[in-house]
C-alpha cells in the first residue's frame, strides 16, 4: 500500500490536502457553532470571481482569490452590523462574486479550462508554491487560531456575556472571518470552489454532534477531516475516481456513521 | 467606594423611553436587591452598567471611573438569565467556568496552573465541581446555573452582577443558591442581583433598588412596604405564607 507515497506529488497530495484538512476543520468547529455553515461556501463562490480577476490580469490566482475573499468576508461583517442578515449578506456576495467571475471569464475571451482546477480541485496537481503558501498562511492562521482560542470560544458560546467581560467581541468576529477566508482559499486548490463548504461544514457538524467538549469537538474535526482526505487519495489512486469528489464522497459516509454512532450529547 | 454609580442615566428604544433620569449608587460591600415589572428597566441597567448597550444621556461610573474608561472587566463578574446558550454546544462544564477567568487573562496569553486551581475553586464554590467533564447541555436547568455563577466567580470579581439568576431553578436549588450569594457577601463581595423573587430579595439583600423607569433605593429591613408599592404600585397585595 505504501507504494502510493513514492511518487512527489502524492506526497505533496497528501501534506497540503490535510493541512488543509486541518484548516477547514478547524475554523468549521467555529463557524458552524455560529451557524455559519454556508459562510464557506459563500466565500469560495466569492473566489471564484478573485481566481477569474486574477487569471486575466495575469497574476497569482490564489493571491486575487485572497484578496476577493478577505474583502468580502470583512463586508458581510459590516453588512451584518447595518442588521442586514448575515445569511442574506453571503448570498448578496455569493451570487456577486460568482456573476463577476462568469463575466470575467467571458470578457476575456476563454480561460474556462484554466478555471477547472479552482471549481472541482486539483489536490493530484499540488504546486510546491501552493504547498508553500498552504504550509506558510496556513500555519499562521493555525496559529492566530490557537492564540485567541479561549475568547473566541466565550464569543461563540455566549456573546453577550462576552462582552460584559470585556471581551472584544467585534474584532474577533472580523478576525474570525478573515481567517475563514484565508482557509477558504487555500483549501481551494484541494477540493474546489465547488466542494469547499463540504470539507469546512461536514467534519464540524460531525465532531459537534459526537463531542462532549470544545477541545474534544476540534480534534474529532481534525481526524475525520484528515481521514477523509487519506480516504479520498487513496480511492483515487487505487480506483482512479476524483480525489476531491472522493474525499467529500468519505466525509459524507463519515456523517451518515455518525448518525447511526448513537445519541447526540451523551453525558 | 462606590462600585456602581447612576447619574441621570436615560435610555430610550425605538421611541420608547426605558430609563428616564436613573439615579443611584451602590457600595462597596452592599448585596442589592433590583426589583420591578416586567419591562421597568431592570435588565436595560444591567446591560448599562456592563457597557453592552450605551445610554442617551447621563453618567455611569464603574469603580469610580466613567463605564466608557472602564477597562478593569475581570473586577466584575456576570450570571445571565439562564438558557442565553445553545444547548447543544460542545462544550464541559470545566470549559464553561474556564472562559469567565478570559476577563483576567490577556489575549495571548496561557492558561497556567493557577488559572486552573482559580477556576476548580470556584467550580467547588459552586457546589459542581464533580460535574466537570459533563457537557454543558446534559445538565438540569439548576445545575446549568450553578457553571454560570461558578463562571462568574473564576474571574474572582470583587462585583458580582446577576439578572434574574434563578429562573426555572427547584426551591432547594434556589435556597442553596442565596445562600452562597450571602456567604459571598459576607466574605465582602459587592453584589447587585435582579429578581422577581422578592421573599428572598428582601431577605438577604441589604438594599432594594426599585426599578420602575426611575431607580429609588430602600433599606431591605425597613422599607420592604415601602419598596414594594414603589415598584409595583399601590395597589399590590401581599400573600403571607411559608413552605415547609
Amino acid at each position: 500500500m505504501l507504494d502510493i507515497f513514492q511518487y512527489a506529488f502524492m506526497q505533496k497530495a497528501f501534506a497540503g490536502g490535510i493541512l488543509a484538512a486541518l484548516l477547514c476543520s478547524t475554523i468549521g468547529v467555529f463557524l458552524v457553532l455560529r451557524r455559519m455553515a454556508l459562510f464557506g461556501d459563500g466565500l469560495a463562490h466569492i473566489s471564484f470571481g478573485g481566481v477569474a480577476a486574477g487569471l486575466l490580469l495575469k497574476i497569482y490566482p490564489l493571491a486575487s482569490a485572497l484578496a476577493f475573499s478577505v474583502i468580502a468576508a470583512i463586508s458581510i461583517q459590516k453588512l451584518k452590523q447595518m442588521k442586514i442578515r448575515g445569511d442574506s449578506a453571503i448570498a448578496v456576495l455569493f451570487s456577486f462574486g460568482l456573476a463577476l467571475g462568469v463575466v470575467l471569464a467571458s470578457a476575456s475571451g476563454g480561460f474556462g479550462a484554466d478555471l477547472m482546477p479552482y471549481l472541482f480541485g486539483s489536490i493530484l496537481a499540488i504546486s510546491d508554491a501552493d504547498l508553500l503558501a498552504i504550509i506558510l498562511i496556513g500555519g499562521t492562521t493555525l496559529a492566530a487560531l490557537a492564540s485567541f482560542y479561549r475568547q473566541l470560544l466565550y464569543a461563540s458560546f455566549d456573546e453577550e456575556s462576552a462582552r460584559a467581560s470585556g471581551i472584544p467581541v467585534e474584532r474577533l468576529n472580523a478576525l474570525l472571518l478573515v481567517l475563514a477566508a484565508i482557509t477558504v482559499v487555500l483549501s481551494m486548490k484541494v477540493v474546489g470552489i465547488l466542494l469547499v463548504s463540504s470539507f469546512i461544514a461536514i467534519p464540524a457538524t460531525i465532531a459537534i454532534r459526537l463531542s462532549k467538549s470544545f477541545t474534544q469537538a476540534l480534534a474529532a474535526s481534525a481526524i475525520v477531516a484528515s481521514a477523509s482526505v487519506a480516504a479520498g487519495l487513496l480511492a483515487a489512486y487505487y480506483f482512479g475516481v476524483s480525489a476531491g469528489g472522493a474525499i467529500v464522497m468519505a466525509l459524507a459516509l463519515a456523517f451518515a456513521a455518525s448518525l447511526l454512532a448513537g445519541k447526540e450529547g451523551n453525558p | 467606594m462606590k462600585v456602581l454609580e447612576f447619574e441621570d442615566v436615560s435610555y430610550s428604544l425605538g421611541g420608547h423611553k426605558i430609563l428616564e433620569r436613573a439615579s443611584f449608587s451602590i457600595r462597596k460591600g452592599d448585596f442589592v436587591g433590583m426589583i420591578g415589572p416586567n419591562g421597568a428597566g431592570k435588565t436595560t441597567i444591567v446591560r448599562l452598567a456592563l457597557g453592552i448597550i450605551k445610554q442617551d444621556s447621563g453618567r455611569i461610573a464603574l469603580f469610580g471611573k466613567s463605564a466608557s474608561e472602564f477597562a478593569e472587566w475581570g473586577k466584575i463578574g456576570y450570571v445571565p438569565q439562564k438558557a442565553g446558550f445553545d444547548q447543544d454546544f460542545p462544550a464541559s462544564v470545566f470549559e464553561v467556568a474556564s472562559m469567565g477567568r478570559s476577563a483576567k487573562m490577556g489575549l495571548l496569553q496561557r492558561f497556567s496552573e493557577k488559572d486552573r486551581k482559580v477556576v476548580e475553586e470556584a467550580l467547588g464554590m459552586a457546589g459542581v465541581l464533580h460535574l466537570s467533564k459533563r457537557k454543558i447541555g446534559s445538565l438540569s436547568p439548576g445545575q446549568q446555573q450553578r457553571v454560570l455563577i461558578a463562571r462568574a466567580l473564576a474571574c474572582e470579581p470583587e462585583f458580582l452582577v446577576l439578572d434574574e439568576p434563578t429562573v426555572g431553578v427547584d426551591a432547594k436549588a434556589q435556597h442553596e443558591f442565596y445562600s452562597l450569594l450571602e456567604a459571598l457577601n459576607c466574605e465582602g463581595m459587592t453584589i447587585l442581583l435582579v429578581s422577581h423573587d422578592v421573599g428572598a430579595v428582601s431577605r438577604k439583600a441589604n438594599k432594594i433598588a426599585c426599578v420602575n423607569a426611575s431607580v429609588k433605593m430602600h433599606d431591605a429591613k425597613e422599607g420592604i412596604e415601602e419598596a414594594l408599592a414603589c415598584a409595583y404600585g399601590e395597589d399590590f397585595r401581599r400573600i403571607p405564607h411559608h413552605h415547609d
